[in-house]
C-alpha cells in the first residue's frame, strides 16, 4: 500500500525508518478538505441559491428598555415657549426588599436627602408596609413623583451603603429596593402667563388637566414605560412604533397681548374691587383667541394650589368654566335676531312706559325710568330692558327667539379646545329645561337675564355680528406639529346665523348707540362698537339685587372693519355696579393695548391706506 | 506531491526552511480574526457592561490583539527551536494538561457550576489539551513504530490516553472539545499506520459513544433533533443555527461590508466566538467565505506537505496531526454554522475571539514551522554529504567557489 515512487518516501526509507504510508496523509487531508468543499457548496446554496429567500420573515430578537419621551411643548403663536419639560426622576421603594427592622433607618436616610420630615416619612412607610402586608396596598410604592438629577445621584450614593445582616449574619445589600425612573416636571419659562389657558400637568399621574394640557392630553402626553425593542441599533423601522413623539402645539395666544390682557385684568380687579375679572381678545373672522386673561390667576402648576383655586373661584378658567347671566350685553343677540328676522328695523319706534308687563310681572328699566318713544338704536343706546323684552316676546316670539339662540350657540359648548368648558343654559318652552318656563323667562332672556352663558360663547356670538353672520368655533390651537408634519387648525364655520346685511345693520346700530350712554368705552382715533351689560346677581334668599352685579362689555374694533372682538367680565365690582362705569373703561384700555401691540393704524391713517369698507 | 527543494537561496538565514505559504495564510487569517473581533466585540461589550457604566467598545479587540502578540511570539520561538528537543517533555506535557483539566473540574465543582476556565477566566485548558494530545500521540505513536497494530501495545493504551484526556474535558462538560480530542486520536492512529480493521473498530465505538452522548448528555438530544430538523427545513434548525444561516444568506455574493452585519446585533448568539463564521459570511459574502475556506485549505495543504517532508516519523505525525486538527476544527465549525454538522461548541481557529484557542493555534503553527525548518536542514545536510550541490552564495558555510560567470550578469 506504500507509495514507492514518492521521492520523500524513498528518502525516509533510506534513513532506515519504518515504511511511510503517504496515502494515509493524502486521504486524511482529502477528507478534511472535502468537508471544506461541502461547506463551500452549502454556503453557495444559502447565499446565492433558493435558500436565500427563507429568512424574509425572520423577526429579530428584542429586549426591554425603559423609555421616557418628554411631554409635548406648547408655544404661543409667535414661537415663545409657554410650557416644556424638565427631566428628573421618579423615586419608588420596593417594600418587599426592605426588612422591617430597617424601615426607620431607610426613612431617616431618604428624608435626609430629600429634605423631608423623617418622622413623617417613617409613618408614611409604616402605613404603606402595613397595607402591603394586609394585601390591601402595593409593595412598590411611589415615594416622590419627581427629584432632580442631582438628588437622584445623592439618593443612589446614600443607598449604596444600605446593608443589613440576614439570619446567617451575612451582609446583604438592599439598594435594589430603591427604584428610580426617568420622568419630568412641567416648566413654564413665561411663569404664570396664560396659566388659565395652559392648564396643569399633575406630577402624580403625569397627565394634563384643564386648559390646553387637559384638552390635548392625547397628543401631548409623555410616552413612558417598558418597551420591547429589537436588537437593531440602526433599524429605524424598529424605532418607529415607540419613538412616535408627542406633538408640539402652537397656540393662537399672543404672549404680548396675553400679558397686556392679564395686566389690564389685574388692574381692573384692583380698581373696581371685583371678585374676578376676565378679558378675552379674539379674531372674529377665524375664531382665534389671541388672549384669554383671568384675574386672579391660577398659580404655576401645582396640583393642590390649582384645586384650591378651582374651589374658591368655581372654576380653573373662569372664561369657560363659570357661566353667568350676562345682562344687557345680550341685547346685541336679541336685536341681531330681530333685525335678521325682519321684525324690526333700526328706525322701528318702541314706546317705553317704564315697565313691560308679562305673565303678571313687571319688567322695569335699569333706572326705573320711562324713556318714551325710542328707535331700536335708542333702545340699545340707553339699554332699555322693556324694549328688548318686547322685541323678544312680542316681535320675535318664542319659536323664532329660541331658534336664534340655538343658532348663536347658546345652551351648548362653544367647542373651544380647552378642557372642562361649562356651556351654561336657559329655560325654554319645550323639551329639556322647560319645567317652570313662563313668558316672563322669554322676556327676561331678551335682555340677558334668566340665561347662563360663558364668556367664550359670548365672544363667538358677538363675532357672528362682527364677521358678517357666521358662527365660527373659537379655538386656541393654531397648528400642531407631529412627527415632523404640520397640521394647521382650520377655522370651523358652524353655520350662518344671520345674513351679512343684518350683521352690517347691527354693527352700524351698535356703533351709533355706543356713544349715547357709554362714552367711557370710546378711544380717540379708533372707532369702536360694543354694548355694556350689567346683570343683577340672584342672591339666595333675597332675589336679584341691584348692588351685586356682573359687569360685562362686549365689542369690537375698528367699527367699520372688525378685526378684534374684546370681551370684558367683572364679577361683583364694588366701586360701582354699572358696567358703563367699571367694564367699559377696561374695554377702552384693551383697545389701546391691542392697537399698539398689533400695530392697528388709527382710523384716519387706515382710511388713507385702503378704500373705506362699508361698516 | 513531488520533490520540493526548500529554497535556501531566497530567504534570509533566520527564516531558512520556513514555509512561506503557511506563514502568509496564517498571518492573513490572524489579522482577519482581529477585524472580526473589532466588528463583533463592541456589541458584546455593550451587553455585558452594567447599565450606566461606560462601555469600552474596544476592550475585546485589545485583548485579542494582545493574544495575537503572545501567540506570535510563542510561534516564532517554537519555530526557531527544533521540535525534536521537546520529545522528552511529552509525558510531562500530558500530565500537566491532565492536572489542569482536573483543576478546572475541582474548582468548578467547588463553586458549584459549569466551568471551562482557569486563572480567572483567561485560560481554557481544554484548548491546550487538543494540541497537547497531538504532540503526545505523535511522540508516543512514533516510538511504538510498527507495533501499534498489536492491540495490547497500540489501540488499548492509545484508547486509554485519549480516553483520559477526552473524558476529563467531557466532564467539564465540553462535548465538542472531547469529540475533537477523540477525532485527533483516530486520525493520528490512522496516520501512524493503524490497521483498517482496528480503525473500523474505533469508528464503531465512536458512533456508539456518540449515540450514548446524544441520548444522555444534557442538550444532546435537542441538538441532534435540531440538526435533523434543520436538514429537512433550514427554518426549523436550532435558534443559533437559524440566525447564523440567516446571516449567511444576508451576505449574498459580496457581503454587506465589514462591520455592517445586522444579525450580530439582532440576536445571533456568540457572534464573536462560535458563530463568527456567520458574521464573516454576512459581512464578506460568499467570496469572502470562500477565501477564508481557501486559506484554511492552504494551512492543511502546507501542513501535510511539511509532514511528508519531515525528517522522522515523530515529525511526520506531529505535522500531520497538527495540520489535520487545524483543518478539522475550522471546517467543523463552519459546517455547524451552515447545519452540515450538528451544533457543537468549537471555535473557528484564529478568527473566533478567545485567547486560549488563539495562542494554542499559533503554537501549533510554530511547531509546524519547526518541522518544516528541520526538514530543510536535513535536506541540506544530505546535499552536503553527497557534495553534489554547492551554493554559490556561501550560505552552506563552506568555502566560496569562484563564480562561473561575471557577477553583473547574475545580478541582472
Amino acid at each position: 500500500m506504500n507509495h514507492p515512487v514518492t521521492p520523500s518516501s524513498a528518502g525516509t526509507s533510506r534513513r532506515g525508518q519504518a515504511s511511510f504510508p503517504v496515502w494515509r496523509y493524502l486521504v486524511a487531508a482529502g477528507a478534511v478538505l472535502t468537508l471544506g468543499a461541502v461547506v463551500l457548496a452549502r454556503l453557495a446554496m444559502l447565499q446565492l441559491g433558493p435558500d436565500r429567500r427563507l429568512w424574509a420573515d425572520l423577526q429579530p430578537s428584542t429586549y426591554s428598555e425603559y423609555v421616557y419621551i418628554p411631554r409635548g411643548l406648547i408655544y404661543d403663536r409667535n414661537g415663545h415657549l409657554l410650557a416644556g419639560d424638565v427631566l428628573g426622576y421618579e423615586v419608588d421603594l420596593n417594600l418587599a426588599l426592605v426588612p422591617k427592622a430597617e424601615l426607620s433607618r431607610v426613612a431617616r436616610d431618604l428624608a435626609a436627602v430629600l429634605r423631608m420630615d423623617p418622622a413623617q416619612v417613617e409613618v408614611h412607610l409604616q402605613e404603606a408596609q402595613a397595607k402591603a402586608d394586609a394585601g390591601r396596598g402595593p409593595v412598590l410604592i411611589r415615594l416622590v413623583p419627581y427629584v432632580s438629577d442631582e438628588q437622584k445621584d445623592a439618593l443612589e450614593q446614600m443607598a449604596s451603603s444600605w446593608f443589613y445582616l440576614n439570619a446567617k449574619g451575612k451582609r446583604v445589600s438592599f439598594r435594589g429596593a430603591l427604584q428610580m425612573y426617568r420622568t419630568a416636571r412641567r416648566a413654564h419659562p413665561a411663569g404664570d402667563l396664560a396659566a388659565n389657558v395652559l392648564g396643569i400637568v399633575s406630577e402624580w399621574d403625569g397627565k394634563g388637566h384643564y386648559g390646553v394640557e387637559g384638552y390635548y392630553e392625547g397628543v401631548l402626553r409623555a410616552r413612558r414605560g417598558w418597551f420591547r425593542r429589537p436588537f437593531a441599533p440602526w433599524s429605524a423601522a424598529g424605532d418607529r412604533h415607540l419613538r412616535k413623539s408627542p406633538a408640539t402645539l402652537y397656540l393662537t395666544i399672543d404672549s404680548a397681548l396675553q400679558a397686556a390682557a392679564e395686566e389690564e385684568a389685574r388692574r381692573a380687579l384692583e380698581n373696581t374691587k371685583s371678585e374676578s375679572a376676565v378679558i378675552i381678545v379674539a379674531n372674529p373672522h377665524t375664531g382665534e383667541i389671541l388672549a384669554m386673561a383671568v384675574a386672579p390667576r391660577p398659580t404655576d402648576d401645582d396640583r393642590d394650589a390649582a384645586l384650591a383655586y378651582k374651589a374658591k373661584y368655581q372654576g380653573f378658567n373662569l372664561a369657560i368654566e363659570k357661566p353667568y347671566e350676562p345682562g344687557s350685553v345680550f341685547k346685541v343677540i336679541t336685536m341681531a335676531a330681530a333685525i335678521d328676522a325682519g321684525v324690526v328695523t333700526p328706525d322701528t319706534v318702541y314706546h317705553d312706559t317704564g315697565v313691560y308687563k308679562v305673565s303678571g310681572r313687571g319688567i322695569p328699566n335699569w333706572d326705573r325710568g320711562a324713556w318714551g318713544d325710542q328707535t331700536m338704536v335708542g333702545c340699545l343706546g340707553y339699554s332699555l330692558n322693556t324694549c328688548l323684552a318686547a322685541v323678544a316676546h312680542d316681535k320675535l316670539g318664542k319659536k323664532r327667539f329660541y331658534t336664534y339662540l340655538a343658532a348663536f350657540g347658546f345652551g351648548r359648548e362653544s367647542g373651544v379646545d380647552l378642557a372642562e368648558e361649562q356651556p351654561g343654559g336657559y329655560r325654554h318652552d319645550f323639551g329639556q329645561y322647560s319645567d317652570g318656563w313662563t313668558d316672563y323667562d322669554l322676556a327676561a332672556q331678551g335682555f340677558g337675564q334668566a340665561i347662563l352663558v360663558n364668556p367664550v360663547q359670548m365672544v363667538a356670538a358677538l363675532s357672528v355680528v362682527a364677521n358678517g353672520g357666521y358662527l365660527i368655533t373659537p379655538h386656541v390651537l393654531k397648528y400642531e406639529i407631529e412627527e415632523g408634519r404640520t397640521y394647521p387648525y382650520h377655522p370651523q364655520v358652524q353655520q350662518q346665523v344671520i345674513s351679512a346685511e343684518a350683521a352690517r345693520t347691527m354693527r352700524q346700530m351698535l356703533h351709533e348707540a355706543l356713544p349715547m350712554e357709554t362714552k367711557t368705552a370710546l378711544v380717540p382715533g379708533y372707532s369702536v362698537a360694543g354694548k355694556t351689560g350689567t346683570a343683577q346677581i340672584a342672591v339666595p334668599g333675597q332675589g336679584y339685587s341691584w348692588s351685586v352685579t356682573n359687569a360685562s362689555f362686549g365689542g369690537w374694533f375698528p367699527a367699520d372693519d372688525p378685526q378684534y372682538v374684546i370681551y370684558i367680565w367683572l364679577q361683583r365690582p364694588r366701586t360701582s355696579p354699572w358696567a358703563s362705569v367699571v367694564a367699559a373703561p377696561v374695554f377702552a384700555e384693551m383697545v389701546k393695548r391691542v392697537a399698539v401691540l398689533e400695530k392697528v393704524p388709527p382710523d384716519d391713517v387706515r382710511a388713507k391706506l385702503q378704500p373705506p369698507a362699508q361698516p | 506531491m513531488g520533490e520540493r527543494t526548500v529554497s535556501t537561496s531566497r530567504m534570509p538565514r533566520w527564516l531558512q526552511g520556513t514555509d512561506g505559504w503557511l506563514l502568509l495564510a496564517v498571518v492573513i487569517l490572524a489579522l482577519w480574526g482581529l477585524v472580526m473581533v473589532y466588528s463583533t466585540g463592541a456589541e458584546v461589550e455593550v451587553l455585558r457592561t452594567p447599565q450606566g457604566a461606560a462601555v469600552d467598545p474596544l476592550a475585546l479587540f485589545r485583548r485579542q490583539a494582545m493574544f495575537v502578540a503572545i501567540g506570535a511570539a510563542l510561534a516564532v520561538l517554537l519555530a526557531a527551536i527544533d521540535y525534536r528537543r521537546w520529545e522528552r517533555w511529552a509525558p510531562l506535557v500530558l500530565i500537566g494538561t491532565w492536572l489542569a483539566l482536573l483543576a478546572v473540574l475541582v474548582l468548578s465543582r467547588l463553586s458549584g457550576g459549569v466551568g471551562r476556565f482557569l486563572l480567572g477566566g483567561s485560560f481554557q485548558p481544554s484548548e491546550i489539551a487538543k494540541v497537547a494530545t497531538v504532540f503526545y500521540l505523535a511522540v508516543w505513536l512514533a516510538r511504538r513504530g510498527e507495533k501499534i497494530n498489536d492491540r495490547e501495545y497500540g489501540l488499548m493504551p492509545l484508547g486509554f490516553l485519549v480516553g483520559v484526556s477526552g473524558g476529563l474535558v467531557m466532564l467539564e462538560p465540553d462535548f465538542s472539545a472531547a469529540a475533537t480530542i477523540v477525532g485527533i486520536g483516530f486520525l493520528m492512529f490512522f496516520l501512524a499506520g493503524g490497521s483498517l480493521r482496528q480503525l473500523l473498530l474505533v469508528v464503531v465505538a465512536a458512533v456508539a459513544g456518540g449515540a450514548l452522548v446524544v441520548l444522555f448528555y444534557p442538550q444532546g438530544l435537542s441538538r441532534w433533533s435540531g440538526y435533523v430538523a434543520g436538514l429537512r427545513d433550514p427554518r426549523q434548525a436550532a435558534y443559533q443555527i437559524r440566525l447564523a444561516m440567516a446571516a449567511v444568506s444576508r451576505g449574498g455574493l459580496l457581503g454587506v461590508g465589514p462591520g455592517q452585519s445586522q444579525l450580530k446585533v439582532s440576536g445571533l448568539p456568540l457572534a464573536h466566538t462560535d458563530s463568527v463564521f456567520a458574521v464573516v459570511a454576512e459581512e464578506f459574502g460568499l467570496v469572502g467565505a470562500a477565501v477564508m475556506i481557501f486559506l484554511f485549505g492552504v494551512v492543511v495543504w502546507r501542513g501535510i506537505g511539511i509532514a511528508l517532508r519531515a525528517p522522522d516519523r515523530y515529525g511526520r505525525l506531529l505535522a500531520g496531526g497538527l495540520a489535520l486538527w487545524l483543518g478539522l476544527e475550522a471546517f467543523a465549525n463552519m459546517a455547524m454554522i451552515v447545519n452540515v454538522l450538528p451544533l457543537g461548541g468549537n471555535t473557528l481557529p484564529l478568527i473566533s475571539y478567545g485567547g486560549s484557542s488563539l495562542v494554542t493555534t499559533l503554537v501549533a503553527v510554530g511547531l509546524l514551522q519547526s518541522v518544516a525548518r528541520a526538514s530543510a536542514r536535513a535536506q541540506q545536510a544530505e546535499r552536503s554529504d553527497t557534495g553534489a550541490v554547492v551554493s554559490l552564495r556561501g550560505r552552506d558555510r563552506r568555502r566560496r567557489v569562484s563564480r562561473a560567470v561575471r557577477s553583473a550578469s547574475v545580478r541582472r
